[in-house]
């Protein structure tokens, strides 16, 4: 019985710790969080792992993307930067929509921040690579 | 800047008997917010009659003839006819161009709008930081009222950890939001929930602050609206108040003359106008103030123009948005709308009849029944307005009767949602018209989205005002002296969030966060470590010799700093001369280094004015704005990264469309490991150097330098956290000395803002290794005791020593630690 009580105390620990959101900035930014990349071409921006309130911009990004409206899709990943401005993931993403709009040279500072940040996780910086190289 | 108007004929109209009745006004007012009222005025034109003829045949009747008229006064008769003739010609021409000018000007009248600017908009989501206090300020300064429930658009209600939020409708940069219900939970200053009526919200924004407009010269503004947007109960109201018989007249009102004129004999004086609401417009918009018989004839030819061409409704809605209704500092409060937001904040369709009739009453004389200013002659005011449409059946008694017994409640003009904020207004004007055309900001009603973050903004107003008045306050003679200038921008974007340009934040006057441009003192020293450390031939642990100093100046006079203390400190490792800030250590380094690669430092570091390589340069003796010093940390903040430092986020047009959005910027100008090497000093001066007071108050890892300027002439701090970079600056206009230095003066200033804001504190440096260094600065290989520093790690294997090796060098002057051990 004293195991259960414990048990119980522990259990509605838990899922008092569940219930706290998690920050941002505490989200872990791996090579998951970005979207898939075949013989060149940029998945969905919206794909991959990231916090709720990115996830909504890059979906609102990636309806931009769809219609061909760019400078919209930056402004929605530049409200992603703000939020996780150390993320490269977003950082990536604007960089790649630089490109299709030809600046190159934004796309270019964009991608070296990026690699600040994702410094350490080897896929990461290999994916920044290749879209350093384009 | 428009006069107010002083032509109702309210106080008669009153007494006068009814010409319509109530049902009638009511019409009218249906009428004229439909805009469907046809302007068709038939014209009836008078007998003509020969007045003279009758008595003249009569007084001919037994009379001799005439004599035949002399060739004299044929002559003065035909120059009297040809004169009348020139005459009639001349008002024929007059009046045709008054009739082009009233067209022209009515046709394409377009007011010039100013660009309305505002702050960035708080972002909800979860896991946000947020406190409650944040919250409350953010909402009471967009003008949201708390009422329980939060069940009308634009209010609030907080319940322990919940606050529920009715957000308004906005057009945002990046497409209009509908209006919203919202319940946010926070909790240990994070947001943990947020919901609507739907479900879990990922992220939604608040509408952001008013701060401030791009005016033209005469600094009208206002808010645009149709007359179909005004409240019927406002239109009834302003006609029966000012012009009775607006639906009735041509333009010009004789019987209001008539009257108008009988009071002022009555009364020995002008109290009363008998202008119409036409003419009242055409005054201000044609018009000067100028009171004169001709100006008065002019005024009642171009109304009867207005009319014959504009219908009734058009020339209302013109009114409304034209009339002139209160003053906020520079800004002159125009139209209807701007004075709904600008007195009650809020829109013109939330109005209550109260608050219409204080409106309608204002017309008269916005300064004169100022509410803020003059409240009993406000309300008295007011009151005779509800009075006048309760007559005319606008109202009921009932009505009028709760009207009336209602306060006088106008929100705050100095609430954040109304008052400007001049030093960043001024930067994010120069930054538009990079561009923009200042003409099209002046007058397209653009929306600039801007970077400002009140909350930091008003943090670091309360801050500077606090520490001054404490500051004067152990100095009394330094009274009124003392100025500052204060810039926040975030590390990571370069976007400013707050920029305080002067004591008195809320004037517009200089600009000193843009226009001072001040010696930097000791925070020049960063530009100096970096170059050391650049040069691969010093790290913290080097030993640095803080000796006398004497270096020849470019014209061989001799430079010969000192140390703040009047101190020398012999040798002392590089990271303590930097924390200590040691003047003479620091000369003496920086011409070791070389005077050019200072120099190129600075430049490196964004700094875009040239540079004189004199040796003073190591100390600061350069010139700089708070904006420049900003921009130069930006780059140490940011690591490594050259940033603009941007106020502008969108720029859309009056109709949404969005002409311009702005994102981060930034070419990387150093390797981010050796900007964190860098920072490792910054972090030890607000450790234990000259800004310990820092890390005393805040107890976590911060960065900062102070600088105090030659003869104490300016007090600098420049520091961050993991979120802003804060350069604040205190000194005097006339550039006199003061008791006071960065730590004692600039310091507190940025800690009470940070305290305010929140800090966070910097990530542990990631990309640096630490080792040992002996007591002479030489570097030591892998488990060798000594001093322990950060280092690159490039740099450990070409120079380490083996603790053997380095033993033996330094033979003879071992530590009492190693004795120790």
């Amino acid at each position: 019985m004293a195991r259960l009580v414990i048990l119980m105390v522990m259990m509605a620990a838990l899922a008092g710790c569940s219930s706290a959101m998690v920050k941002p900035e505490q989200m872990p930014m791996t090579v998951s969080s970005l979207p898939t990349w075949d013989n060149g071409r940029l998945g969905s921006l919206a794909e991959g792992e990231n916090h709720p309130a990115v996830e909504s911009l890059f979906q609102k990004a990636e309806q931009a993307r769809q219609l061909g409206q760019w400078s919209a899709a930056l402004t929605y990943l530049d409200q992603a930067r703000q939020i996780q401005p150390r993320n490269p993931a977003v950082l990536y993403r604007q960089a790649w929509v630089c490109l299709q709009v030809g600046d190159a040279r934004r796309a270019q500072q964009l991608l070296q921040r990026a690699k600040v940040f994702a410094a350490g996780d080897s896929n990461f910086l290999q994916r920044i690579d290749a879209l350093l190289v384009e | 800047m428009s006069s107010p108007n002083n032509n109702s004929g309210a106080d008669s109209d009153k007494k006068a008997p009814k010409r319509r009745s109530p049902t009638a006004q009511k019409s009218a007012a249906a009428s004229a917010s439909n805009g469907k009222k046809s302007a068709t005025v038939t014209r009836k034109s008078a007998p003509k009659t020969t007045k003279a003829a009758a008595p003249t045949a009569k007084k001919s009747q037994g009379t001799p003839p005439p004599p035949p008229p002399t060739k004299k006064s044929t002559h003065w008769r035909r120059l009297f006819v040809l004169g009348s003739l020139a005459a009639v010609l001349l008002f024929g021409i007059w009046l045709v161009y008054l009739d082009a000018k009233v067209r022209a000007e009515f046709d394409g009248k377009k007011w010039a709008l100013p660009a309305k600017v505002y702050a960035r908009p708080l972002t909800l989501y979860p896991g946000k930081s947020l406190s409650a206090e944040q919250l409350r300020a953010e909402l009471q300064w967009a003008d949201y009222i708390r009422s329980s429930g939060a069940s009308r658009v634009g209010s609030y209600d907080e319940r322990g950890e919940r606050w529920f939020i009715y957000r308004r409708a906005f057009p945002f940069w990046d497409g209009a939001e509908v209006t919203r219900r919202l319940t946010v939970r926070i909790h240990d200053g994070h947001i943990t929930e947020l919901t609507d009526g739907q479900g879990d919200v990922a992220l939604v924004r608040l509408e952001p602050q008013y701060i401030g407009g791009i005016f033209p010269a005469h600094n009208e503004d206002r808010e645009l609206i149709k007359l179909s947007e005004a409240p019927a109960q406002l239109v009834a109201a302003l006609v029966v108040t000012e012009d009775k018989a607006y639906f009735d007249h041509w333009g010009v009102s004789a019987r209001g003359i008539a009257r108008a004129m009988m009071a002022n004999m009555r009364a020995g004086g002008m109290v009363q106008g008998g202008s119409t609401l036409t003419q009242q417009l055409v005054k201000n918009f044609f018009l000067t103030s100028e009171r004169s018989l001709q100006r008065k004839i002019q005024e009642a030819l171009m109304a009867l123009l207005l009319e014959r061409h504009y219908s009734k409704e058009e020339i209302l809605q013109a009114y409304l948005n034209e009339v002139y209704l209160g003053q906020a500092g520079r800004r002159a409060i125009h139209g209807f709308g701007l004075a709904s937001r600008f007195y009650f904040g809020k829109p013109l369709n939330e109005l209550q009849t109260s608050e219409i009739a204080m409106l309608v009453g204002l017309v008269k004389g916005a300064s004169f029944y100022n509410p803020r200013r003059n409240p009993e002659r406000a309300k008295e005011r007011r009151d005779l307005v509800l009075g006048l449409m309760e007559e005319n059946g606008i109202i009921s008694t009932a009505e009028r009767i709760r009207a009336q017994g209602q306060s006088l409640e106008t929100a705050s003009p100095r609430r954040a949602g109304q008052r400007e904020y001049p030093a960043f207004l001024e930067l994010a004007k120069d930054q538009l018209q990079r561009n923009y055309r200042l003409a099209d900001l002046q007058s397209e009603g653009l929306h600039i989205f801007t970077t400002l973050d009140p909350w930091v903004q008003h943090a670091v107003e309360d801050a500077a005002a606090n520490q001054l008045s404490l500051l004067e306050r152990r100095q009394p003679e330094l009274r009124d002296q003392l100025e500052t200038a204060a810039v926040i921008t975030s590390v990571d974007g370069g976007e400013i969030r707050a920029l305080l340009g002067s004591r008195k934040a809320e004037f517009f006057g200089f600009n000193r966060a843009i226009a001072a441009q001040r010696s930097i003192g000791s925070l020049a020293k960063p530009a100096v470590y970096l170059a050391a450390l650049e040069s691969g031939r010093y790290h913290w642990g080097s030993l640095l010799d803080d000796g006398p100093v004497t270096v020849a100046g470019p014209s061989e006079q001799l430079w010969q700093p000192k140390n703040y203390d009047h101190q020398s400190h012999g040798e002392v490792p590089m990271i303590d001369a930097l924390a200590r800030s040691y003047n003479q250590a620091t000369a003496r380094l920086g011409m070791q280094v070389g005077l050019q690669n200072v120099v190129a430092e600075f430049a490196k570091l964004g700094v875009e004015q040239p540079l004189p390589p004199y040796p003073s340069l190591l100390l600061g003796a350069i010139s700089m704005s708070p904006l420049e010093v900003a921009h130069m940390y930006q780059t140490i903040a940011s690591q490594g990264f050259v940033m603009p430092l941007r106020t502008i986020e969108a720029v859309t047009t009056a109709s949404g469309e969005t002409l311009s959005s702005y994102a981060i910027q930034g070419e990387q100008a150093y390797d981010p490991n050796m900007i964190q090497w860098l920072r490792y000093g910054l972090e030890q001066v607000a450790e234990r150097g000259t800004a310990k007071a820092l890390g005393e108050s805040f107890g976590i890892r911060l960065a900062a330098k102070t600088g105090t300027s030659d003869d104490q002439r300016d007090a600098w701090l420049a520091g961050f956290d993991n979120r802003h970079l804060g350069v604040i600056w205190v000194g005097r206009d006339d550039n006199k000395p003061m008791p006071f230095t960065g730590s004692s003066a600039a310091l507190p200033i940025w800690r009470d803002t940070f305290k305010r804001v929140g800090v966070e504190p910097l990530l542990p440096a990631s990309g640096l290794v630490n080792a040992a260094v002996d007591e002479r600065g030489v570097l030591l290989g892998d488990n060798c005791r000594g001093s322990i520093y950060p280092f690159l790690p490039e740099r450990l294997d070409s120079t380490a020593k083996p603790c053997e090796a380095a033993a033996q060098e330094s033979k003879g002057k071992r530590s009492w630690l190693d004795w120790l051990f």
